[in-house]
């Protein structure tokens, strides 16, 4: 079918993009893979009514973002399960007390984490996207001039956080 | 350590701790099986429309059991009214489910 073509030529160009947009967004590599291939889900069933109104990556991304906003809502919503409900208390407090996770996570890796979001996803995506700040603007929907704002700001708070560990 | 050597060295651990963040090599399988398995089927259409073409012809056998009166050529009526409607109920609710 022509439609599946297309599609399988929006998956061949898109897979990698999208996913690091998700990772950016969402801040794992498991989060990223589900939720890209929700994305993949919705570009398909809507694909045949792409008119090229926008160009094709600005649509792909919009439906990247919206797809993202919609996991981390979902994620905020399950962080916030009530410690009255009956063994939800006793879930917590037996992971609490159990052995610390170690933690394999490089420090900059911990520190970009720490970053407020907006920073964190400009920061991620500029380096994965190869230090372009245009991807970067495309991909987020932001004017070139607050990417690299926010981009400066936050390589100067990691910066900061490596010399604060030195010292 | 000053402020240039520290961003130097975030230039430098970022770009190896994210080196290679590409999607899974598995992960257009995934999708393609996905997308598979959402193929939107017609059957729970088909068979609405079989339910709904029975109501429309028992209530069509009451009327002309309630009007005996009734012309001949209101049978012809009834029958394409209980193929048609189920037809363009079933043509609506598909299309509806392959345009989301």
């Amino acid at each position: 079918m022509p439609g599946d073509q297309q599609f399988e030529s929006v998956l061949a160009t898109y897979q990698d993009r999208v996913y690091r947009l998700c990772y950016a967004m969402l801040g794992d590599r498991a989060a990223a893979e589900e939720t890209a291939q929700e994305v993949f889900l919705r570009i398909w069933k809507a694909l045949a009514g792409y008119r090229g109104e926008a160009a094709l990556s600005t649509w792909i991304y919009a439906i990247t973002r919206n797809t993202c906003l919609t996991a981390l809502k979902a994620r905020a919503s399950r962080r916030g399960i009530s410690l009255e409900i009956p063994g939800v208390r006793a879930a917590a407090e037996r992971a609490a007390s159990g052995p610390p996770v170690p933690d394999r996570q490089p420090d900059i890796l911990r520190f970009v984490g720490e970053l407020p979001a907006n920073y964190r996803q400009v920061v991620l995506l500029f380096y994965l996207e190869e230090r372009s700040y245009e991807e970067v603007a495309t991909m987020l929907n932001l004017p070139l001039g607050t990417v690299k704002t926010w981009l400066h700001r936050a390589r100067t708070q990691l910066a900061a956080a490596l010399v604060e560990k030195e010292s | 350590m000053d402020e240039e050597q520290a961003l130097r060295i975030v230039d430098e651990e970022l770009e190896r701790a994210l080196a290679g963040v590409v999607a899974p090599p598995y992960f257009a399988d995934a999708v393609r099986r996905r997308a598979r398995e959402r193929r939107v089927s017609p059957l729970p259409e088909i068979l609405d429309s079989i339910g709904w073409a029975a109501v429309l012809a028992i209530v069509f056998a009451l009327l002309l059991w309630l009007a005996p009166m009734m012309q001949s050529s209101w049978w012809l009526v009834g029958l394409a009214s209980a193929v048609v409607i189920p037809a363009l109920y079933v043509g609506w609710r598909w299309g509806g489910e392959t345009a989301e």
